[in-house]
């Protein structure tokens, strides 16, 4: 055990806060704790919250109480349907309400923009919003600059290439040759710089 | 002609564990293993090199839990304590191994090790760690920085901003009651950053903070010098960003110095080694075996067969390593420099407590790279500061969400495992900001006394080492027991507003959760 987490806290492109010394420290702790503290299993409020997570997965809880639920006749609270819906309100995604107390972690769904979630109900064939979630943003993960700056990259050529590569080493794109020039590509298209100055062979390089 | 500038920072931080009603109790051993084996190793070099003339500079987060131990009279009592088991330990070992020519040298080294770190806290540091850090930060040797107050994850934290403005807020003056001015920089806890939290730093007086790589390369647009050159965000607050290759040269397993066979072995502990009845005066009173801090042997390779630890080699092994760093950054100098229109800069931050615990000799490698910092002037350690004197203008960007744990987002510290904490911890927010606007104009003694000890128990809960411990399956139940301890308080000191005050419970809390003497529930209001 002891030896496994130092192992793996050492792993090649691992080091981060995933070695922290307090992992290190903490891994003899004594387990027994002999006080049993009790906290709310609910709040007594109405409530949809979304937390982000990374590009793909982010974590969803809600509250609904009793008198939401009357307020709207609705006689079980898995009648209620959550809408993933974007920044420009159209619907991502569907998802089942579980209960009047839950948690829901989302997988798989990339978003781009800002997203919320809107609790309702179908009457009629037509959605009945209740409750509206926080927003949360996108994570972006790629190479990105604005129309009116191209020329100041472009002026970069092979040193803005170079610097961007060392920079991310470490970190996705940098781990593959494959997904980088994928990546320089698109900015290639983007910019149309020229092939002579971003071939692969050049990219290819360590 | 300088090539670069490189801007060594040490993150130091530990949870707050107080623990008054018992003597011994482990988790209070983080702190004492710390300050032995990280923190004062780490201030006797820089004194060492201050005294040999040696010019160097180094950014240190010390976070608000850290600074409130540090300074904690029952904590630094018991610290004491602690060191004069370590001497008897260290005496006793000097007394077996007599005559015993295979570990005599190495428990004399231990004995004497410790013996110093007593005499330097108790003369140079006049019994108060912090004062080490004060000593070089006035010298402008060392440039303090804070953290967020508990070391909350701020993005998760900020579904109620007032949240992330008090983690900040608090934050800064606790650095201010310990180091007498407030933080110019900040170490984001987790290095986690979301859209929007440079305008809470900037109202809070922050010039700079850290950001992992890929933050400003993915920023919103991305850095045109990637993480070779700070950026101001849309609040004229810069950032640095974390530079991978330096980071890879401490860190990996193949590459990384941590891993040479002469140095010291981190398992191999007499407190594992000895017979029971010899070491159990050392051990926890409940007959549970735990290191002592006494390790013989070096890492020798993979297998279990563990040679002895010779000290001094290791110590001339941290001079090749610091030459091989200093090496490198000299290439990396070189080569970015091709590219840049002005000198390339460096970051290389660091856990501060993996040098010195888990690398025993990290410290030694520290004071031997700012020795040839210093003797070969082809580049030089500036703090931030001191980078954005010498550079003012710098590219606005927005960076984007990101955080330095595995995978370079928030997956660490929520997922499966610890979900249920933010439930309450964004429940608990909305309770005591109500509370703070209700008494907002002051309350009676008795109800400002509930309205702070509140607030502190939310603080605590706060703390991402919670979720992050259970992440990580170390310390699991602890963890968990520590952010319910401070849910249930939290609660039960709020059913006694404006209802029976159980006095006694009130009482424990003050004085076992008594992080932050200054705090008034009204930070809180609106």
């Amino acid at each position: 055990m002891k030896n496994q987490l130092i192992k793996n806290s050492l792993e090649e492109n691992n080091f981060s806060s995933s070695t922290h010394a307090i992992e290190v420290i903490s891994f003899d702790s004594k387990q027994g704790v002999s006080k049993e503290y009790l906290v709310p299993q609910r709040y007594y409020k109405d409530q949809l919250v979304l937390l982000p997570i990374n590009s793909k997965r982010f974590y969803m809880y809600w509250e609904f109480t009793p008198s939401l639920l009357e307020k709207y006749a609705l006689e079980y609270a898995n009648q209620i349907k959550f809408k993933v819906v974007d920044s420009d309100t159209i619907t991502i995604k569907y998802i089942d309400c579980l209960g009047e107390i839950g948690e829901y972690f989302v997988n798989d769904l990339e978003y781009t923009t800002k997203i919320r979630v809107i609790a309702g109900f179908y009457k009629d064939g037509v959605f009945v919003e209740i409750m509206y979630s926080n927003k949360i943003g996108a994570f972006n993960t790629h190479i990105n600059y604005k129309d009116e700056d191209k020329l100041v990259y472009l002026k970069k050529e092979k040193g803005f290439t170079e610097i961007i590569r060392s920079s991310l080493q470490h970190f996705t794109i940098g781990m593959s040759s494959v997904s980088y020039v994928k990546e320089i590509e698109r900015l290639q298209e983007v910019s149309k710089l020229s092939k002579e100055t971003l071939s692969s062979h050049t990219l290819g390089e360590k | 002609m300088l090539k670069g500038y490189w801007i060594p920072v040490l993150h130091s931080h530990l949870p707050f564990v107080k623990h008054p009603d018992y003597e011994y109790f482990l988790e209070e051993h983080w702190l004492f293993e710390a300050i032995s084996e990280c923190y004062i190793p780490l201030l006797k070099n820089l004194k060492r090199l201050h005294d040999e003339g040696v010019d160097f500079r180094l950014t240190v987060s010390v976070t608000p839990p850290l600074a409130e131990m540090l300074d904690d009279k029952h904590l630094m009592e018991k610290y004491e304590r602690y060191l004069d088991r370590q001497i008897e330990l260290g005496n006793k070992e000097c007394q077996r191994t007599q005559n015993d020519e295979v570990y005599e040298g190495i428990a004399h080294f231990y004995n004497k090790k410790f013996i110093e770190i007593k005499e330097f806290f108790m003369n140079f540091l006049q019994k108060n760690v912090l004062n080490g850090y004060r000593f070089f930060n006035d010298l402008g040797k060392i440039e303090v920085i804070t953290c967020g107050a508990t070391h909350g994850f701020l993005p998760l934290l900020s579904v109620n901003e007032k949240a992330v403005e008090v983690q900040i807020e608090v934050a800064v003056a606790s650095h201010t009651k310990h180091f007498k001015k407030p933080p110019k920089g900040i170490w984001l806890p987790e290095c986690a950053y979301y859209d929007g939290l440079d305008k809470i730093l900037k109202e809070n007086g922050i010039e700079f903070f850290f950001v992992d790589s890929h933050s400003l390369v993915y920023g919103e647009p991305t850095a045109l010098n990637g993480v070779y050159a700070p950026i101001y965000t849309e609040h004229a607050v810069a950032a640095f960003a974390r530079d991978p290759h330096s980071a890879k040269q401490v860190w990996s397993s193949k590459e990384g110095y941590p891993g040479d066979v002469n140095y010291r072995d981190f398992y191999r502990d007499i407190g594992y080694d000895l017979e029971y009845e010899y070491i159990k005066d050392f051990i926890d009173p409940d007959g549970t075996r735990v290191f002592t801090g006494f390790k013989y042997h070096k890492i020798t390779g993979e297998t279990d067969y563990k040679e002895v630890y010779n000290p001094q080699v290791a110590s001339d092994i941290t001079k090749s390593h610091a030459a091989d760093f200093h090496h490198k950054r000299e290439e990396q100098f070189e080569h970015l420099g091709q590219y840049m229109k002005r000198t390339p800069m460096v970051v290389s931050p660091y856990d501060a407590e993996l040098f010195g615990h888990w690398w025993f000799e990290g410290p030694d490698f520290l004071y031997n790279l700012f020795k040839e910092i210093s003797n070969k002037h082809t580049f030089k350690a500036v703090t931030p500061l001191e980078y954005l004197t010498m550079y003012p203008q710098n590219q606005v960007i927005n960076p984007s969400a990101s955080s330095w744990g595995d995978e370079g987002y928030y997956d660490v510290w929520l997922n499966e495992g610890n979900s249920w904490i933010y439930r309450h911890l964004h429940n608990m927010t909305d309770d005591i900001i109500n509370l703070a606007n209700t008494y907002a104009n002051g309350a009676d003694f008795n109800t400002t006394r509930l309205l702070n000890q509140m607030t502190k128990e939310l603080l605590l809960a706060q703390s991402s080492d919670w979720a992050f411990l259970v992440t990580t399956k170390t310390a699991v139940e602890y963890s968990e027991q520590r952010t319910k301890e401070h849910i249930s308080n939290f609660q039960s000191l709020k059913n006694m507003i404006n209802n029976d005050i159980d006095f006694d419970l009130l009482e424990e809390l003050e004085y076992k959760n008594s992080i932050f003497n200054f705090l008034d529930y009204r930070v809180f209001s609106s």
